[in-house]
């Protein structure tokens, strides 16, 4: 049998990781991620962005006049402590649902959730 | 076929891989530079933005800016330099306002009025008896009450082309219309600049700006958490404001005071409602008439949503959900322990 001699093994695996490549690159675009990010603001400025289901548990102690402290733990992310008058950060609970949000007003804090399909555009109440 | 030609046809579905890879990676980057999330603390309560569209992140810069100088120049009756604590400081005479604070000043009156007394923007000197928000708050004594309240209920607001002018005693608060009020302001930066859609939330008043655009808006479960929602109002441009017994309140005595004050009695309205959700493309009408519905309970309220144009949600105690003519098909619940009643009245 005569050896085919159109194209090298080389330009057939340039081809195909061109092809792979493509298709991995593509495919984010075209569906939505399910994956949740917190962003966390300090003063209207973003802080950090903490991707959950991540980091199994972590606290992130912020350098604010009221010294808010937020917990990352598994799928959730929370006001662990501050030193304002109400606490009402920390009886917001845990986050765990894109468009989620709680906030520490005295010390200027909002932790919001972004990301997951089916998320309202904003919540009224 | 001839060997280069294959190898021209290979190169050429290369480059058109790569061409098109590049051109979503490009469109990617150009969409994320065009649309711009925030959040910041502003008039005590959270301010989000998420907006699309040309220069998005010096817009979204540009309404908090416009926000945060509506709160201190204007609104805030904590900020010694506003217009609010000058009227306040002068009440008895008339003192010189910003344009902005004279017209709210002489549409508050106007709501008043047509609300029966329901809505009363004179009760600043009640709520700060009650002190809601603060490490203080607690029932306050009868006799001061009485003076704060008597003082509101007596006397009415006068404006003219420049000044405000408040009865003795009295202190002016737009605590009942400041969210509905930023939102008309956020308005108005998004109306100058190119931004094609954007979702601007302070507090529970959101305003929903794009010509043609459609958003989603949840509605909070008053016995659930502040990201617990008994359903969505499917929605184009406009503005909705929430007002609930469930914010801002304290337990005394075994018994839970919430914020809405009866301005007949200086008490929170005591009422078989929850929450009252209102739709309006007029930000400062849905945050004033939240407050106003609150009060009057459903019955009372419809007429006076319509002779603004407005539509409503009322959330009751026992779980019942009415909502005015128009607004039906665009809620969907999802909480199913609710029940929505006969749908438009």
């Amino acid at each position: 049998m005569k050896k085919n001699n159109l194209l090298k093994k080389g330009d057939i695996v340039i081809i195909a990781a061109v092809l792979v490549l493509s298709i991995l690159l593509i495919i984010p675009s075209f569906i939505g991620s399910d994956t949740v990010t917190a962003v966390i603001y300090v003063d209207g400025e973003e802080y950090e962005r903490v991707e959950l289901g991540t980091v199994k548990e972590r606290t992130i102690a912020l350098d604010t006049q009221l010294h808010a402290v937020i917990k990352v733990k598994g799928d959730a992310i929370y006001f662990e402590s501050a030193d304002c008058p109400d606490k009402l950060c920390v009886s917001s609970g845990k986050l765990t649902r894109a468009g989620e949000t709680a906030a520490c007003l005295p010390d200027g804090v909002v932790i919001t959730l972004v990301g997951g399909s089916d998320t309202p555009d904003a919540i009224t109440g | 076929m001839e060997k280069h030609k294959i190898k021209k046809i290979a190169a050429v579905c290369v480059c058109l891989c790569v061409a098109v890879v590049a051109v979503i990676i490009a469109a990617d980057l150009v969409s994320s530079a065009r649309e711009y999330q925030g959040s910041t603390t502003l008039m005590n309560t959270v301010v989000s933005f998420n907006i699309g569209g040309k220069d998005a992140k010096n817009v979204g810069t540009a309404v908090t800016s416009r926000i945060g100088k509506l709160e201190n120049a204007s609104l805030s009756r904590y900020s010694a330099a506003s217009a609010v604590s000058r009227v306040n400081a002068n009440a008895g005479t008339f003192c010189e306002a910003d344009s902005l604070v004279v017209s709210l000043a002489g549409r508050c009156a106007e709501l008043s009025e047509k609300s029966e007394g329901a809505f009363s923007p004179l009760l600043g000197g009640v709520s700060d008896l009650w002190g809601f928000g603060t490490q203080n708050a607690s029932i306050p004594d009868n006799e001061d009450l009485s003076i704060a309240l008597t003082a509101a209920k007596d006397g009415t607001i006068e404006t003219n082309s420049n000044s405000v002018k408040i009865p003795n005693g009295t202190l002016l608060d737009f605590g009942a219309v400041g969210k509905g009020v930023a939102c008309d302001e956020a308005r108005k930066v998004l109306e100058e600049s190119d931004v094609e859609r954007a979702v601007i939330s302070v507090g529970g008043s959101v305003l929903l700006y794009g010509e043609g655009q459609s958003f989603s808006v949840g509605v909070r479960n008053p016995l659930g958490s502040s990201n617990d929602c008994i359903g969505t109002l499917n929605l184009s441009e406009t503005c909705v404001s929430t007002s609930g017994s469930y914010e801002r309140n304290f337990t005394q005595d075994g018994k839970t005071y919430h914020h809405i004050l009866d301005p007949k009695t200086g008490y929170p309205v005591e009422n078989n409602l929850l929450s009252v959700t209102v739709v309006s493309d007029d930000g400062f009408l849905s945050d004033a008439l939240s407050t106003a519905c609150f009060v009057l309970g459903y019955e009372k309220s419809v007429g006076l949503l319509e002779s603004y144009g407005a539509k409503a949600l009322f959330v009751f105690k026992d779980k019942n959900i009415r909502i005015t003519k128009g607004l039906s098909e665009n809620f969907e619940l999802s909480d199913d322990s609710f029940t929505i009643l006969n749908g438009d009245i």
